[in-house]
C-alpha cells in the first residue's frame, strides 16, 4: 500500500523526474495530430486550455467519486462544441496519456490511448529486451518485431481508464459545456 | 548519399545523413516500410495494433482502424455487460424459444460446444456467469439461471440456439481471442500484423519472432520471459494482478479457481488459444487433447520456471 501510494505520489511528480528507476515498459500509439483526425475529421480544433479552480476540481472530485490529479486540461473546441482533451490515467499498473473526443452534448465520441507505461516496470530477463524504448523515435524504421514486443500474461483490466473517463464527463457538465 | 560527406568516419555513419545536403532517398527495402501503433481500451482491457507495410502511415492508419472497429463490433455482440447484446438477448429469451444468432455467435459457440465435449465439461461457458455475478463482476440484467444447467442443455441448431434449461452464456473465456481473429481477419495479408488485446495475441509473419511472458505473480520482481513464438497465436490465464486479472471458475466446483501458476496456450487461432487456457487451468494433465488439437501449453510458475506440457 505504501509503496503504491508512493508510486503514484512519484508519478504525479514534474515530468517525470521522479519515476522510480523500474519503469521500463513505455509504448507510443498515436500522435495528438493523429488521434484528432481520428477522432474528429476534418473539423477544426481551437485550443482551448482550461485551468480548474480549488472549488471545481473539488466538486469534479466529489461527483465523479475519482481524484482530480491536474488543474491544467488540455483542450481543444470544435466549431459545434464538441471537444478533444488530454488526459492522463494513473491505474495501479498503468501510467496512461489519453485523448478523448466529446460531443457537445457532453457523450464520449472516442478515446485513443497515445501513450502507456507500466509504473511497476519489469525487469526484463533477456537483455535483448532492454533499451528497447531508448531512442526510438519516428524516423527508425523498424521492423515491427524489433520496435514492440508481443507480451502475454494474465488481462489487465482498464478499469481506470473507465474512471477517467468518468471524471473528464463530469468536467465537461460542471466546467467544459459553459465555455 | 549525395550529402557531401567525404570522411570515412561520416561514411560510417548509419544515420546516412548529416544535415549537410538533401536527405538521401532511403535505399534499403526496411527503409519504405512505416508503421504504426494504435492502442484503445476495448474488451475490457488495452488493445493494440502494430501494422507494418509497403504503404503510407495514413494508409496504415486506416486498416488500423477497422481492425478497432471489427473488435468493436464484436464486443458489441458479444458483451454479456451490455443488456442490448445479442449475447444478452439470448440469455434473456433462447430458454423460452429458439433465437436465431449471427454468423460470428454461431461460429464461437459451435467451437465452445465442441470444446465443452472434448474436454468433457472442463470448458463450460454456460457455467461462470453465475459465479462471478454473484462475486459483482459481471452484472446481473439477465434471468437466473438452473444452478444445475451446463453446456448440455444449449442447443444449436443451424443458426437457431435454444436451452432446455435457464442458463447464462458467458463467452469472456472465448470472444476476446474471437475478436482479435476476426481483427486480424479484415487486415490485408501484405502487411505485418499484430493484434494483442490485453495478452491475447496474433501475429503475422510470427515465425522468427518472439513473445514475451509475464512471470506469475511478479508484480515487483523481475519477470517477463522472452520465447520464439509459434503457430501464431498465445492467450495466457493466470492471478497476476490480484482480484483484476483473469479469473476462471472450475465448472464441477463452480467455484473461481486459484493457481500461482500462469498456462500459456499457442494455438493457430486467438480463439483457441484464449478459450484453451481455461481448459490448461482446469485439467493441467490434458496432454492428449494438446496432442489431438495441436496446440502448445506452457506452465510458468512464480520462480520464472517453465514447462512444456504434453509434447511441445
Amino acid at each position: 500500500m505504501d509503496r503504491r501510494r508512493f508510486i503514484e505520489g512519484a508519478l504525479a511528480g514534474t515530468a517525470g523526474l521522479l519515476l522510480p528507476q523500474k519503469v521500463l515498459w513505455a509504448e507510443t500509439f498515436l500522435t495528438v495530430e493523429q488521434a484528432q483526425r481520428v477522432l474528429w475529421g476534418d473539423e477544426s480544433l481551437e485550443a482551448m486550455p482550461v485551468e480548474l479552480t480549488g472549488e471545481q476540481i473539488e466538486s469534479i472530485a466529489k461527483a465523479s467519486k475519482v481524484r482530480v490529479r491536474s488543474s491544467k486540461i488540455q483542450a481543444w473546441k470544435t466549431a459545434e462544441g464538441g471537444w478533444f482533451v488530454l488526459d492522463q490515467v494513473i491505474g495501479k499498473h498503468e501510467y496512461i496519456d489519453l485523448a478523448v473526443a466529446l460531443t457537445h452534448e457532453g457523450k464520449v465520441k472516442g478515446l485513443e490511448v497515445l501513450t502507456y507505461r507500466e509504473a511497476y516496470g519489469y525487469e526484463i530477463r533477456n537483455a535483448k529486451w532492454r533499451g528497447q524504448f531508448h531512442g526510438r523515435d519516428a524516423s527508425e524504421r523498424l521492423r515491427l518485431d524489433r520496435q514492440i514486443r508481443n507480451i502475454t500474461g494474465a488481462t489487465l483490466s482498464c478499469r481506470h481508464v473507465t474512471d477517467g473517463i468518468n471524471r473528464l464527463m463530469h468536467t465537461w457538465d460542471q466546467v467544459l459545456r459553459h465555455l | 548519399m549525395g550529402s557531401g560527406s567525404t570522411t570515412p568516419l561520416r561514411r560510417a555513419d548509419t544515420s546516412g545523413w548529416h544535415g549537410g545536403g538533401p536527405p538521401p532517398s532511403p535505399p534499403a527495402e526496411a527503409e519504405r516500410k512505416s508503421s504504426l501503433a494504435q492502442c484503445r481500451p476495448a474488451l475490457g482491457t488495452y488493445v493494440k495494433v502494430f501494422l507494418v507495410g509497403d504503404c503510407s502511415q495514413d494508409a496504415l492508419l486506416e486498416h488500423s482502424l477497422a481492425a478497432f472497429a471489427e473488435i468493436e463490433r464484436i464486443e458489441r455482440t458479444m458483451s454479456f455487460h451490455d443488456p442490448r447484446s445479442e449475447l444478452s438477448r439470448l440469455n434473456r429469451e433462447a430458454s423460452r424459444r429458439p433465437v436465431r444468432v449471427s454468423r460470428e455467435m454461431v461460429e464461437v459457440l459451435s467451437y465452445a460446444l465442441r470444446l465443452s465435449r472434448l474436454t468433457d465439461g472442463a470448458f463450460d461457458f454456460t457455467v461462470a456467469a453465475s459465479e462471478l455475478i454473484r462475486l459483482g463482476v459481471l452484472p446481473a440484467h439477465g434471468p437466473a439461471a438452473d444452478s444445475l444447467a451446463t453446456w448440455r442443455d444449449l442447443r444449436l441448431d443451424g443458426d437457431q440456439v435454444r436451452f432446455e434449461k435457464p442458463l447464462l452464456i458467458d463467452l469472456g473465456g472465448i470472444a476476446k481471442g474471437y475478436a482479435v481473429d476476426r481483427a486480424m481477419s479484415v487486415l490485408p495479408a501484405s502487411l505485418e500484423a499484430s493484434v494483442n488485446a490485453g495478452g491475447d495475441l496474433r501475429q503475422r509473419p510470427w515465425r522468427g519472432r518472439t513473445v514475451g511472458i509475464r512471470v506469475p505473480g511478479s508484480l515487483h520482481r523481475d519477470s517477463v520471459v522472452e520465447l520464439p513464438m509459434c503457430l501464431g497465436a498465445v492467450a495466457t490465464s493466470g492471478s497476476y494482478f490480484g482480484e483484476e486479472g483473469s479469473i476462471v471458475v472450475c465448472p464441477k466446483r463452480r467455484r473461481l479457481v486459484a493457481d500461482r501458476r500462469s498456462f500459456s496456450v499457442f494455438a493457430p487461432t486467438c480463439m483457441q488459444a484464449d478459450a484453451l487456457t481455461k481448459v490448461a487451468h482446469l485439467a493441467p494433465g490434458s496432454d492428449p487433447l494438446w496432442r489431438q488439437l495441436n496446440v502448445a501449453v506452457l506452465m510458468v510458475d512464480e520462480t520464472a520456471r517453465c514447462w512444456w506440457l504434453g509434447d511441445a
